[in-house]
């Protein structure tokens, strides 16, 4: 680029330059001859017809180069988005009016929007005010990532409307049976101090939670769920008998994979018998390893095929999820069983002791390094029931006490996943190697079962598993954030953590006849190849879309999972008020940093109309000439 | 002029001749062009097969592969030259005999000259002598390569018949594919329909008529179907619930009528036959049966489950029982059972009674009875128990109902006693009333109070408190000394950990059997001195466990029926219903304790022998294995049902629409079917949805059409029956890969480093 004062012209092409010498050969060899044909004949009419030739080949060289002229320029522009009051709206001198994407339908546009301007894209408005130096915003605002496209010097003016609705929903979109789910969010309204109340009711409409609140209070709300697929809750607001606000809260609910679960334990006992009932009445595989005199034991299975390996053995290990073993069999167990065990923690292995008095005892004589940074101490007194407190997930309400061993727990760089409310841990949780230890003070939640609190004992265990077991190793699909939401005609991104490269996603979209129609995509990875891979797609439909990872050859389903693609008009006032929030976060961070008085230079490229026409009418002079040429 | 018309004649039949060889042609190229579109549809639907291509999908293949095929030969030039010119050309070129004449053939022979005639009438004897024999003329046509195609074609699909589809055999199962659209089979359409449903004459009802299929009807009805089918060649009968198969008559103008009487709730179905045998199943329909409930009796007067009457007397008091029934009473009396006595010399006589007169109400038949004791030969200090017993008007079998039983005494002496906060009371009955009986008789005193004068009201409070102050008696004796008539409720209130305080309870057996007195602030120790001396009762792996916490949830109960029972004696029974409903809700969770066990473990040692218990001998005692390859689940229980009612909630919610069920989730369908149609004697608004899976296990898809608007009732419903489960187990997804080289190098890591405490750097999962 050749910038000669404000003119730039361009020769970055070969051909460019080439053309241009072949045009001033031209135009020298077409100056030679009418200086040749009329200069002594006529030199006035000489001059002229070479003074047209030069106009002629000063166009033609113009039209070639297209160069652009630079000038200082300053400009606002008003745009409409989403929500915005488009009525008494009109251009002014100062500032054009833009209409962004979904900001208005069509009908609006005889709400006095004519003089507007309509953008297809968000990115189209630079293009079209490259002068762009100041926006004032009406309604909703844009998206976070609308805003990355316009240059941090544009200043932003951006006064909200109020939102009337829920905002900053949360709840998670995948559960298990049997878990809770857990809807949390705020109600905002103009009325700051009307009382709303909210009701969630599940897929039968039956009410399963409320709660009153005032404007822009948090809420919470929960319910256990009882049945496994994909569920329609639905969250309203309610003021008085008025209806204010009904909205879907979509969650798929499965039963999860079955898990290999092992219990070695010193004596028989109620509390691994009810575990044991339980895990197998719910199809899991388990191993119950019971010593019943020295070296005589009997070996119980469940879910698993007559005569299965229920030894405790280093291929057992390496198979199980979970192993459960109580005290006195940790410390009674030889050296070798405790190493192997060990070594089956450090590949993976979820260990779960559950502690005793001899235990305590036998501590300080063990000669391996499983529960290091466990630390055990006497308890004083007796170890008299405690009311157990769940410190991770939903709080639960747990009320009957239980007892627990008489002793005091803790553990370096551990998690504590229950205490009794008072300091005491009863259950903590330490990762070593790829797997994790549980040490449980808690000896008696079976008495829960006893007392008809199975929910409560179920809570639990399944707490305690989740905790301890192995973790889910292979390719899955990723889970969708609680906060976040699938819309019509919005990109969607599905990620999956793979282990196998080559893996695809077939996704089934509802047709608008209710019908299912797949399509497959291949995921693909970052540069760093990363097990995180990720496909996108655009919903053209709203409702349930279901996801199947599958291997590369089809012959295996990896995963499977349902996510909920919401209507552009649902949880409107969740993506109004994020749009609220990333506008004014833009218009705060641009005020502070930017003065108001921006004007921008541009270059603009002349107007071509211009130069054909005189091109057009120099030729056709020089024509006439040669034409009328009768001297 | 002759040989001129005969020359005409000549031509002209040569002309039909050449017209007809040419349509002849035309023919031959027509069934060629067919053979060989026919080849290339065998080719297509090979194809099809093997990649498993819906039918409708094929046959629009098939349509329109045949259109191109004949409308390019329609337009071809092959099509299109055939003509006479051409065809003498043809003829020309195939037979050197015509000498380039075969156009004279069909010339005009009035036009031409004599040695045109001349080459004419040679021609003539060479197309006569040629053109008989076509295959001299005829382009010969290559049928064998199409029949070889159609010959391959077909022992192919024999063949892939026996290894399936290529799709099958690629694609994984499960995987979701377009649904293909068929249609069930069905009977031929009903064109009309009529109803008659004619319940029995006992009921009263007049006949109703319905031109609906699912139909209502009481119980013991005689329905008559009237039915109009399209289709009059076949055989239909009626498949009802009970496995009866009734034919429908045939009558006249298509119609068939058949006749049954009915029952049971249940769903039924139209059968077809036709001449063939075959076999054709219709729409399911409904038949909701109202059965005839029993008589429904309440005793409205005396209000009280015991009545005192003072020795003084009078002993007379009237009753009034308020009897109502669906279709009508036939016979109502009084069961009385006279006591004389006490002890062991208590006697009892029985003996039936009849109400004086009855006065029709809106709310039922009210009888009343005079009662005067002394005519039933009774004296002070007896008793005499009676029950309402009424008959319906059912038939066969009349429906009996029975009312409770009430207690009439008659006072020996007049009886006083001091209950708990030094409230006099007058006596004691030994009948108990139920803690739910309490509610009520509570809640129809609060109803009543605007009604009743200030003593009457203060007096039935008093008597539901003193009933609520028996039944707390009768609880506080099965729990203990503890909770007798001396303990009052802040006693009770101190201690609110003792529903679930196993340990404390376990004392206080051990308490009660050594003969002391300890109260609650000396337990520690006394766990102490357990530890250190015995074995420990209270610990659940060796107490009875039944028996525990039932019992401290009953203490709650008392605990809440001493509260009740103190409003009720101060005739506020307002206050007094919260307590109640605490008190019954806790007799029922106690209820369920009750029943609530942990099996014992599965290791059940045989009955031992004192010597050889004591003997310390091993030898005997073996390892051995026990497995259970099913989950523990009993078939027909109440949980198997409920994993039913899950499975079949998810099949409805994740199955997208239109997609064929598996043979499985079609089984799964029509089991929760039968359980419904089983649940519907009871619950018969259950029988619609029983049929509605009955229609969509028939349909073999989930289908909208073939249960319109049933879906999401039926997703309610069996939501509704669904009960609220606990927590299940799993395993959280880890975010890193066992293969990853750098997990790979981790566990390297930790082996060299075995003593040294690096962990925790992998295992930060999510869900």
């Amino acid at each position: 680029m050749i910038s000669l004062g404000r003119w730039q012209f361009d020769f970055s092409d070969p051909w460019t330059i080439a053309l241009t010498l072949l045009l001033l050969a031209s135009f020298l060899l077409v100056l030679h001859t009418v200086a040749k044909r009329l200069f002594r004949r006529a030199p006035l009419r000489a001059l002229v017809v070479m003074a047209l030739n030069t106009v002629a080949y000063a166009t033609v060289f113009l039209l070639l180069l297209e160069p652009r002229f630079s000038h200082p320029v300053k400009q606002s522009v008003i745009l409409l988005t989403e929500g915005a009051v488009t009525t008494g709206i009109s251009p002014t001198n100062t500032a054009r009016v833009y209409v962004a994407p979904g900001a208005a339908t069509p009908d609006r546009e005889q709400q006095g929007l004519n003089g507007a301007n309509w953008l297809l894209d968000i990115a189209q408005l630079q293009l079209r005010e490259p002068a762009l130096s100041a926006i004032e915003i009406r309604g909703y605002g844009l998206e976070q990532d609308q805003w990355q496209i316009f240059s941090e010097s544009i200043q932003v003016d951006f006064t909200p409307p109020d939102i009337n609705g829920f905002t900053s929903m949360r709840w998670q979109r995948s559960l298990n049976e049997g878990e809770t789910l857990l809807v949390s969010g705020q109600y905002q309204q103009a009325d700051t101090e009307t009382i709303v109340q909210l009701r969630l009711l599940d897929p039968a409409a039956n009410i399963v939670d409320e709660t009153r609140l005032k404007s822009g209070q948090g809420f919470s709300l929960a319910t256990r769920v009882k049945a496994r697929g994909n569920l329609a809750y639905r969250l309203q607001a309610w003021s008085s008998e008025t209806l204010l606000s009904e909205q879907t809260v979509p969650l798929e609910t499965g039963s999860g994979p079955r898990l290999n679960i092992m219990i070695k334990q010193s004596a028989p006992s109620f509390e691994t018998r009810a575990l044991k009932n339980y895990a197998a009445a719910n199809g899991h595989r388990m191993r119950l390893n019971t010593d019943i005199s020295k070296g005589k034991n009997i070996s119980q299975s469940a879910n698993l095929p007559t005569g299965a390996d229920t030894t405790f053995s280093p291929q057992v290990l390496a198979k199980q999820d979970v192993l459960i073993m109580d005290g006195r069999t940790l410390t009674d167990s030889p050296a070798t069983q405790r190493q192997w065990l060990s070594d089956a923690v450090e590949n993976g292995l979820g260990f779960l002791l559950l502690a005793d008095s001899t235990l305590l005892e036998s501590i300080s004589e063990f000669d391996t390094n499983l529960l290091d940074g466990f630390h055990f101490a006497p308890l004083s007194g007796n170890g008299a029931p405690v009311i157990p407190r769940l410190l991770k997930g939903y709080p639960n309400d747990w009320q009957a006490p239980l007892g627990t061993a008489a002793m005091q727990l803790h553990a370096d760089d551990a998690d504590v996943l229950i205490d009794d409310g008072h300091g005491r841990s009863l259950v903590v949780k330490r990762a070593k190697g790829l797997g994790n230890i549980g040490v449980s003070l808690i000896s008696h939640s079976h008495n829960w079962l006893t007392a008809g609190q199975q929910s409560d004992w179920g809570d639990y265990w399944s707490a305690l598993i989740a905790s301890v077991a192995r973790q889910r190793s292979g390719s899955y699909l990723v889970p969708q954030g609680e906060g976040h939401f699938y819309r019509v005609n919005q990109r969607a991104a599905v990620c999956a953590f793979m282990t196998d490269k080559e893996s695809k996603v077939v996704i089934g979209t509802p047709t608008s006849q209710g019908q299912l129609s797949t399509f497959e995509l291949q995921l693909a990875s970052d540069r760093l190849g990363s097990p995180r891979q990720c496909v996108y797609f655009w919903p053209q439909v709203a409702g349930w879309h279901q996801l199947q990872l599958v291997s590369a050859g089809y012959d295996s389903i990896l995963d499977r999972k349902a996510i909920y693609v919401f209507q552009a008009d649902q949880w409107l006032t969740q993506k109004r008020d994020q749009r609220v929030r990333a506008t004014r976060a833009r218009a705060v961070n641009n005020n502070s940093s930017q003065p108001d008085t921006a004007q921008k230079w541009i270059s603009e490229p002349l107007s071509l109309t211009w130069l054909w026409v005189t091109l057009v009418l120099s030729a056709t002079l020089l024509w006439l000439e040669r034409k009328l040429d009768f001297g | 002029m002759k040989s001129a018309e005969a020359n005409r004649e000549a031509t002209s039949e040569i002309r039909a001749d050449v017209q007809n060889r040419l349509r002849g042609w035309r023919h031959r190229l027509f069934w060629h062009r067919l053979l060989y579109t026919v080849a290339i549809i065998a080719v297509l639907v090979l194809i099809g097969h093997w990649l498993g291509t819906p039918l409708t999908t094929l046959l629009q293949q098939i349509l329109a592969l045949g259109l191109v095929s004949f409308t390019q030969l329609w337009l071809s030039s092959k099509w299109r030259s055939v003509n006479t010119e051409n065809f003498l050309q043809h003829l020309n070129r195939r037979f050197p005999d015509f000498e380039e004449s075969a156009q004279l053939l069909v010339q005009d022979a009035s036009r031409l000259g004599s040695l045109q005639l001349l080459q004419r009438d040679r021609a003539m004897k060479v197309y006569q002598k040629n053109l008989a024999q076509e295959e001299r003329w005829q382009t010969p046509i290559n049928y064998r390569t199409a029949v070889l195609i159609l010959l391959s074609c077909l022992l192919l699909v024999l063949l892939t018949d026996r290894l399936g589809s290529l799709a099958s055999r690629l694609l994984p199962t499960g995987l979701i594919t377009p649904a293909t659209l068929s249609v069930p089979g069905g009977v031929s359409a009903i064109n009309s329909i009529a109803i008659r449903i004619e319940p029995p004459a006992y009921t009263g009802l007049a006949a109703v008529e319905s031109d609906q299929l699912d139909i209502e009807l009481p119980e013991g009805s005689l329905v008559e179907w009237d039915l109009t089918f399209e289709d009059n060649g076949d055989v239909y009968a009626l498949q009802l619930p009970d496995d009866r198969q009734i034919v429908l008559a045939a009558g006249n103008d298509r119609r068939r009528h058949a006749s049954a009487t009915i029952d049971n709730t249940g769903l039924y179905r139209i059968i077809g036959t036709d001449n063939g045998g075959q076999q054709t199943t219709g729409e399911i329909y409904s038949l909701t049966v109202k059965l005839d409930r029993a008589p429904d009796i309440r005793i409205i007067e005396p209000g009280v489950s015991a009545l005192e009457i003072p020795k003084t007397g009078p002993a007379r008091f009237t009753s009034h029982a308020l009897v109502k029934d669906d279709y009508g009473i036939e016979t109502v009396e009084i069961l009385a059972s006279v006591a004389k006595g006490s002890g062991e010399g208590v006697k009892f006589r029985d003996q039936k009674l009849q109400f004086d007169h009855a006065i029709e109400t809106d709310k039922g038949l009210l009888y009343q009875k005079e009662w005067d004791l002394e005519a039933l030969g009774m004296e002070a200090g007896d008793e005499v128990y009676f029950t309402v017993i009424a008959t319906d008007n059912r038939l066969p079998q009349a429906n009996t109902g029975r009312s409770e039983t009430l207690i009439v005494r008659w006072l020996e002496d007049r009886q006083t006693g001091l209950a708990a906060e030094g409230l006099a009371i007058d006596f004691v009955p030994e009948f108990f009333k139920s803690q739910r009986q309490i509610i009520i008789d509570t809640e129809q005193l609060i109803e009543d109070e605007s009604h009743l004068p200030d003593q009457a009201f203060k007096d039935r409070s008093y008597e539901t408190g003193q009933a609520q102050a028996d039944l707390k008696q009768k609880y506080g004796q099965y729990l203990g000394d503890e909770f007798g008539e001396d303990e009052g409720p802040e006693e009770q209130t101190a201690r609110p950990h003792e529903a679930g305080d196993e340990t404390d309870d376990g004392h206080e057996l051990h308490e009660d059997r050594a003969g002391g007195a300890t109260n609650s602030g000396n337990l520690n120790n006394m766990a102490d001195i357990v530890r250190l001396f015995g074995h420990d009762h209270g610990d659940p792996e060796v107490g009875p466990i039944t028996k525990r916490n039932p019992v401290a949830l009953m203490k709650r109960a008392v605990n809440e029926m001493w509260q009740a029972e103190r409003h009720l004696m101060q005739a506020e029974p307002a206050l007094a219903l919260p307590f109640e409903y605490e008190a019954y809700k806790y007799l029922k969770l106690a209820r369920q304790a009750d029943r609530i066990y942990v099996k014992r473990l599965g290791f059940e040692p045989p009955p031992v022998s004192e010597e050889r218990r004591l003997s310390g001998e091993l030898d005997e005692v073996l390892s051995y294995q026990l497995s259970a390859p099913e989950p523990l689940v009993d078939p027909g229980g109440n949980q198997w049902n409920q994993q039913l009612l899950r499975d079949v909630y998810q099949l409805l919610t994740t199955h997208s629409l239109y997609s064929e069920f598996n043979q499985d989730q079609g089984e799964l369908l029509s089991r929760l079917s039968h359980e419904f149609t089983d649940w519907s004697q009871q619950r018969a608004a259950l029988i619609r949805h029983a049929a509605s899976l009955e229609k969509l296990a028939l349909a073999g898809r989930l289908d909208p059409e073939a249960c319109p608007s049933c879906l999401k009732d039926l997703q309610s419903t069996i939501w509704n029956l669904i009960e609220a489960g606990s927590g299940q187990f799993h395993h959280r997804n880890a975010v890193w890969s066992a293969d990853d080289s750098l997990i790979k190098s981790y566990q390297h890591l930790l082996k060299l480093n075995s003593g040294t405490d690096v962990a925790g750097m992998a295992t930060g999962g999510d869900r």
